[in-house]
């Protein structure tokens, strides 16, 4: 399996959550933070490549869309109304998927996961059959900055999209890494986080051994 | 090949599969009222018993498919849900007031593993109606790339008012009752339920045999005929079997007007003047969302093995729009190929073959 471009959308709240909207090449209507935050990080990977129709989309996240949901159970459990339509759809988290898959006009696979290294798995198996793969992790901070530090703790803030474009060899395009030793195997202590993926990437050493909780590999520059 | 190895399911019907099939053909359960509409709910559930009840499921699963400690130990677990901890979550919302109490999709994962004893791959899927029947495919081919040896494929879906009440502000929910297909159908009627399936390589009666997701762009919330009969196509094709072996459709049938026309017209396309029987599920049991993928699998599936096909409910009228009857009458199990639909919001559809060879 070989990476052939990524991107790394990562950014330190300091304030107020930024407006995603204007590092969007294609706006959505009635899109909000998470998916906007999405689209951006997918976008900056794929950037002007046309990608196979059949490419499979993995995005991961652990809290998923969090201020819309909030919003949402605002309306049902504070004012106790519905919520508006539109609202409670973007909850969905397929819809995130189906926002990428008509970005770059595919339909092939769409599958949402909980997590970087329930997702990369997956990717391998559809890769190991000859498809492309579209992989975010995706994490959105509350916009209630207050109410985020009471949830996740006093740290720093941050918003990240980060997206690999993973495929099988391509016969006269140079790859960025190739993936490689991949094992699936559980530890009761990761010494990696997915992040230090995307570092490695952007930086100039040539090896990164990724050691996760449930699954190690190497990656090598060519 | 890959075989299901065992299930367990807890629905509205009753607290295993054995039983809610029994009631299926006995005693329909008839759905409770609540605000905006109707609900099939599992008796004395609570929204604190979350973890409880997911562990329940599974270990019917273990029973069923008599796994020992060691297999059970390089299981890896799939959670195919639309709401995840929603329910937890809502629970101290409407206790406290807190309306983020914990939403880490992970945990769910984590928790139950450690405490089913299960030490291999985990991931939670969320993806609409298919989360569990996209488990399936993706679990099944994990197992035949050998990354995997054996799965846990939960689907889980259990009361939850976001659910509920987003359907209500799409005007999706039935009044009265949920009749696919049907010329005066109204909508929908949701439910709980959750079941588990063991894939794996031992030889069973049941062979998942093929799998498709594909997403279709044409519209967020309405599925498009043309994407609907490609998904069963195509499932069909990676088995390297025609049209003319299937011998029933599982349809998706929500009876919401759009997806009820999509399907059928899905159905009529493929099959032309061919069309198997139709079986509907949903008025025993409503719609389970992201664990109607198992669900109405494991419901398939422990009918054949009572040795029946179920007759399909709440059809009184043909949709001339639809052109389309599901079977009316019980059949004796049969055979053959199966074909299993399951679309969701997202255009996220995904098809299901499976093989029932005694």
């Amino acid at each position: 399996m070989y990476i052939y471009s990524f991107s790394n959308i990562t950014q330190i709240v300091k304030d107020k959550l930024s407006d995603k909207k204007i590092l969007l090449n294609k706006k959505i209507n009635r899109s909000d933070n998470f998916i906007n935050l999405t689209l951006a990080g997918a976008e900056q990977c794929v950037k002007e490549q046309k990608l196979p129709k059949d490419t499979s989309i993995y995005i991961a996240s652990h809290n998923g869309n969090l201020n819309t949901t909030l919003k949402v159970l605002d309306t049902i459990f504070i004012q106790k109304k519905l919520p508006m339509p539109f609202n409670f759809l973007n909850t969905v988290n397929s819809i995130k998927l189906f926002y990428i898959a008509k970005r770059f006009e595919l339909e092939g696979k769409g599958i949402f996961v909980d997590s970087f290294e329930s997702a990369f798995p997956q990717a391998l198996v559809d890769v190991r059959q000859g498809k492309s793969v579209l992989l975010g992790v995706v994490t959105e901070a509350i916009s209630d900055l207050n109410l985020h530090r009471e949830k996740f703790g006093a740290g720093e803030i941050v918003e990240s999209s980060r997206w690999l474009l993973l495929s099988p060899k391509i016969i006269d395009r140079k790859e960025i890494a190739k993936v490689e030793e991949f094992n699936l195997q559980r530890s009761t202590t990761a010494k990696n986080l997915e992040e230090e993926i995307f570092l490695f990437l952007e930086s100039d050493k040539k090896e990164f051994d990724f050691q996760g909780k449930s699954l190690s590999f190497q990656l090598q520059k060519s | 090949m890959i075989y299901i190895e065992g299930y367990g399911l807890i629905s509205s019907l009753a607290k295993s599969a054995k039983k809610s099939v029994k009631n299926l053909r006995e005693i329909p359960i008839e759905p409770v009222e609540i605000s905006g509409g109707k609900y099939y709910k599992i008796s004395d559930t609570k929204a604190l018993e979350y973890y409880e009840i997911i562990e329940e499921v599974i270990n019917q699963a273990i029973d069923n498919s008599q796994l020992t400690q060691e297999e059970l130990r390089d299981t890896a677990l799939f959670i195919g849900t639309s709401s995840a901890k929603l329910p937890l979550n809502e629970y101290h919302a409407k206790e406290s007031g807190t309306l983020l109490k914990d939403l880490d999709m992970s945990e769910v994962c984590t928790i139950i593993a450690n405490k089913i004893g299960m030490e291999s791959y985990q991931v939670m899927v969320s993806t609409a109606c298919t989360s569990s029947s996209n488990a399936l495919i993706q679990a099944k081919e994990m197992i035949e790339s050998g990354l995997i040896q054996k799965a846990m494929v939960v689907g889980v879906e259990l009361y939850n008012e976001l659910t509920i009440k987003g359907f209500d502000s799409f005007m999706l929910l039935s009044k009265n009752s949920i009749r696919p297909f049907d010329k005066d159908r109204d909508g929908l009627v949701l439910g709980e339920a959750l079941s588990a399936v063991v894939l794996g390589k031992k030889r069973t009666e049941f062979e998942l045999v093929g799998g498709v997701i594909k997403v279709d762009t044409t519209s967020v919330t309405s599925p498009h005929s043309n994407n609907l009969k490609e998904v069963m196509y195509q499932a069909i094709e990676s088995a390297n079997i025609s049209v003319d072996d299937i011998v029933l459709i599982k349809a998706h049938a929500t009876a919401s007007n759009q997806n009820d026309i999509a399907e059928a017209q899905a159905i009529n396309i493929l099959f032309k003047d061919k069309i198997p029987p139709v079986l509907t599920l949903k008025p025993y049991i409503g719609h389970t969302m992201g664990a109607c993928g198992t669900n109405e699998l494991v419901l398939l599936l422990e009918s054949l093995n009572q040795n029946f096909i179920p007759k399909s409910i709440n059809f009184d009228t043909m949709d001339e729009s639809n052109g389309l009857s599901p079977n009316l009458e019980e059949l004796d199990a049969k055979e053959g190929y199966y074909l299993l639909n399951y679309f969701g919001f997202g255009g996220n559809n995904s098809s299901l073959l499976i093989k029932y060879e005694v």
